[in-house]
């Protein structure tokens, strides 16, 4: 069987192999792999050159020490904050204020929250009676902080001692940069399969994919459970709109002012994951839905040459859009392809696939583990996973970005999701927005 | 003795006036206070007969002869009865009086009392047997600054003091002459125990008690959320624009809502939901945050039958207080241990000693600082004591002159150095201290015997075999 696998490829040639596996070898391979190589070995060698510039910027920073505002929106979050807090007061950079907004919680959030103030842990803790969405909460945190920089953060997350250092030195180095994202890792990787999975696409996502897209200059979301922004920024754009998907809107909304946006690898927070398959479905049809909603209908004016048009703002919004949505469709149209001109032959097609995505998946691990440094070992405990997040990126994820990409297109269904209320969706809704 | 009505005892001493008062009691079996109005003048005569030196003059009864419309309860607590109608009433007053001088007939004489809260809760004790009741309760009352008083307990002590009334009793309790049951929780002032206290919302930054209180409003649209001040332009009127989006607020809970409220400080503009409650103590000025208040239980006293065995018996009482504190063990504690030391002593070969640590003078010290300072004072002392000493040794306070410690497994030389060391120090404490007090201090030193019952060591500890000043 597998020599006639081997003996079917070997007598088809190259051309036949890239007749049927087009969309593999010019989108897949050429964006996950070839150009993740070349520019992870640009961005290796740029970082080296740039250290000079990154010791002058830390020193600069440490001599002004700013205060930073760490705002914290959430609804039933308590749990959460005394693991957060006390990550917050192990950071190198320690002028701090937090503020945690407590977004109508209907759990001991509330008592939770006011007991770590009244301790000193939280500086202001603000209790909403009335549910109002997560950017109301985050809005109303930007409105009480008085730091420089605001850094925003999940509850459920917690950061390496030098994340908050490390995340607002890129500020000192470049004063046109308006937000710097913090690179997010899975906490609770070896709890199961679904979080070990989380964690490999995590990897490939966010550690490698965004040093990617930063280095590009086109990097496009700076993640909601670890990003900061210079205060004055925030203000300017007027702080967040109604999500889901706020942190993407915001990040759109920095690039539209004027500024840029970073991504700093060195900066690790760590945040809890889904830990079984029908609550993660839930989360990435949300996240999905937000490209569509955002990328496409609000910000939609980023592809019209106006007079506020900016190529490299067009370039972020695509590749979301592109990767998110043409690929997606793409692969279908691939798949079809497939099955009507070669329908005998898939069942060597359909292996050679699945092989296909494993080695470029493995070419991908191993450049990931190539910059880790003191994540090395832990990373490598990842490595048995990697057949499996074939299946779970390239059907699950997949599956999930298409119901959620119809179902907002056709639908509009992200204004009924009821992780944003209803009063303030009805709105967005009514707005377009 | 001037009969004044009919069916009233002849043995009465009759008052008219502070100024008519004279401390002669002899041959009275009760006290008539007539037509005397001022509540700080009957005061003064009930706290002369109750503090009186002689037992049988401080327990006489004694009957309050007025149209009373107020008089506070915890004077009412120290009076027996009060009558409107010396010529109605008349019979009552001599029951009252036959009752309690049936009561003082049975109750044999009380020996010595050493220590003064002993004293305080004997004279309770007969006090509340002698009239027949079983509890002490206490009274609201303006009498003093804590707010709540046991007044029987409180007329011996100075007002500034009337905190270790709740100390004395539970201590009592503890000694198993009451039970106690829950009335009320109060809060003092840190610094003089002051129940006079004002509560106030103040910054939690600056402490400032200048604060506004705003509603926070959430606009929908764009989910801008911020004080109602912000939503306020000037020449708008009462209209609420948004800052974000510029749009007017039309309608609550349409198209924006108020999700909370805050407090902007005025002095440093901190906001904050919850306001600090700060306390201001209206007796001596000082301010402080609700959770450095002292906090005390108020609490009903009944008698036990061993507190009426007491009583009736004249029980000579000895109770400690001291229990309670750090690094001491209670009395039972300690013998507990030096038992089990003494049978280890027989399979081990091992020296282990008792110390007795004695201040002859202490009392007077005490008497000049109160009895708060004195509980400082003792646990200071027990500090000094078990700095010097292994943490496997054990310390009991017998009284607050009186330091008992079991040194265990020690030779002659170290146990005698490290008392020795534990005497000087504490000697030059109290002088330091107390401007230049000079302790009279002594101790003992005894080797414990794995060939003597424990107990029997322990009970004639007293007799001195090695004894240095």
């Amino acid at each position: 069987m597998i020599e006639d696998f081997f003996s079917y490829w070997q007598s088809q040639g190259l051309s036949a192999f890239v007749r049927v596996f087009w969309f593999f070898v010019f989108f897949e391979f050429t964006r996950y792999v070839l150009i993740d190589y070349i520019i992870v070995m640009y961005y290796v060698i740029r970082r080296k050159l740039r250290q000079r510039r990154w010791d002058l910027a830390r020193h600069a920073l440490l001599a002004e020490m700013p205060m930073v505002s760490v705002v914290v929106p959430g609804r039933n979050e308590g749990p959460h904050l005394f693991t957060l807090v006390r990550s917050l007061a192990e950071q190198t950079y320690s002028n701090l204020e937090i503020i945690v907004v407590d977004d109508g919680s209907d759990d001991n959030t509330a008592v939770i929250g006011k007991s770590l103030e009244r301790a000193g842990l939280i500086t202001i803790f603000v209790r909403n009676e009335e549910r109002g969405g997560k950017a109301s909460a985050a809005n109303l945190a930007l409105r009480l902080a008085k730091g420089k920089f605001i850094v925003h953060l999940d509850a459920d997350s917690s950061f390496h001692h030098d994340a908050i250092e490390n995340a607002l030195i890129p500020f000192y180095m470049d004063e046109k940069i308006g937000g710097v994202g913090g690179s997010l890792e899975v906490r609770n990787r070896e709890k199961n399969l679904c979080t070990s999975l989380q964690a490999i696409e995590y990897l490939k996502t966010i550690t490698m994919g965004r040093i990617v897209t930063s280095t590009l200059g086109i990097y496009p979301i700076i993640s909601g459970a670890f990003g900061v922004f210079r205060r004055d920024v925030m203000q300017k754009i007027k702080g967040w709109d109604i999500g889901p998907g706020l942190d993407g809107d915001l990040t759109v909304k920095i690039r539209k002012a004027g500024f840029q946006v970073h991504f700093e690898p060195t900066s690790v927070g760590l945040t809890s994951v889904p830990t079984n398959f029908v609550r993660l479905a839930g989360q990435r049809l949300r996240w999905s839905k937000s490209v569509i909603r955002f990328r496409v209908r609000k910000h939609g004016s980023v592809f019209y040459p106006d007079e506020n048009f900016s190529f490299i703002n067009m370039l972020a919004s695509s590749e979301s859009i592109l990767y998110g949505v043409i690929f997606n469709i793409l692969w279908y149209i691939n798949l079809f392809d497939q099955i009507i001109h070669f329908p005998r032959q898939l069942i060597f097609i359909l292996p050679m696939s699945y092989l296909l995505y494993v080695i470029a998946n493995f070419f991908q691990f191993f450049l990931i583990l190539s910059i880790s440094h003191e994540d090395f070992f832990k990373r490598l405990r990842l490595v048995p996973y990697l057949p499996l997040i074939v299946i779970y990126n390239g059907l699950y994820l997949r599956v999930i970005r298409t119901i959620a990409h119809i179902s907002e297109i056709f639908f509009f269904t992200s204004y009924k999701d009821p992780w944003n209320p209803a009063k303030t969706s009805r709105h967005a809704q009514t707005m377009k927005i | 003795m001037r009969p004044i009505g009919n069916n009233l005892p002849e043995s009465l001493k009759i008052i008219y006036s502070p100024t008519d008062f004279d401390e002669n009691f002899t041959g009275y079996l009760g006290v008539l206070l007539s037509n005397i109005s001022e509540p700080d003048q009957i005061r003064y005569i009930v706290r002369k007969i109750r503090l009186n030196e002689n037992e049988r003059v401080s327990l006489l009864p004694i009957i309050l002869h007025h149209d009373f419309k107020v008089l506070p309860d915890s004077l009412v607590n120290l009076v027996d009865l009060m009558i409107q109608d010396l010529q109605s009433q008349g019979h009552q007053v001599a029951d009252l009086v036959s009752s309690i001088q049936l009561a003082l007939q049975r109750m044999e004489p009380v020996g010595r009392v050493d220590k003064y809260e002993d004293f305080i809760i004997t004279r309770a004790l007969r006090f509340v047997y002698s009239r027949g009741k079983k509890v002490l309760s206490p009274a609201v009352s303006d009498d003093g600054p804590v707010g709540y008083v046991h007044s029987f307990i409180t007329q011996f002590m100075d007002k500034e003091y009337s905190l270790d009334q709740y100390d004395i009793l539970r201590t009592a309790a503890r000694e198993g002459y009451f039970s106690s049951e829950f009335v009320d929780i109060i809060y003092l002032c840190t610094k003089c125990h002051s129940g006079a206290l004002m509560y106030r919302e103040a910054c939690t930054a600056c402490n400032s008690t200048h604060l506004v209180q705003e509603d926070v409003v959430h606009h929908f649209p764009c989910a801008y959320v911020g004080p109602q001040s912000d939503f306020m332009t000037a020449g708008q009127g009462q209209d609420l624009i948004c800052p974000k989006c510029n749009k007017r607020l039309k309608h609550i809970g349409v198209d924006y809502d108020k999700p909370s409220s805050m407090f902007i400080c005025q002095q440093c503009s901190q906001r904050a939901q919850q306001p600090e409650i700060m306390v201001k103590c209206c007796s001596c000025r000082s301010d402080m945050s609700v959770e450095h208040l002292i906090k005390r239980e108020v609490l009903r006293y009944h008698v036990t039958a061993k507190g009426l065995h007491a009583a009736v018996q004249g029980t000579t009482l000895s109770m400690n207080r001291f229990a309670d504190i750090t690094g001491t063990v209670s009395r039972e504690v300690f013998d507990l241990f030096v038992t089990q030391e003494v049978e280890r002593m027989k399979i081990a070969k091992i020296e282990s000693y008792l110390a007795r640590l004695e201040f002859s003078n202490l009392i007077d010290l005490f008497q000049k600082i109160g009895n708060d300072a004195q509980m400082m004072l003792v646990t200071d002392i027990v500090n000094l004591i078990r700095s010097n000493i292994a943490s496997s040794d054990i310390v009991t306070v017998e009284n607050s002159s009186t330091f008992l410690v079991a040194l265990f497994d020690r030779k002659h030389e170290e146990a005698i150095n490290s008392i020795s060391k534990v005497t000087i120090e504490i000697k030059k404490s109290l002088r330091d201290n107390h401007h230049d007090f000079q302790a009279e201090a002594s101790f003992s030193l005894r080797k414990l015997t794995a060939f003597k019952d424990a107990g029997e060591q322990l009970k004639t500890f007293a007799g001195v075999e090695e004894k240095e000043s």
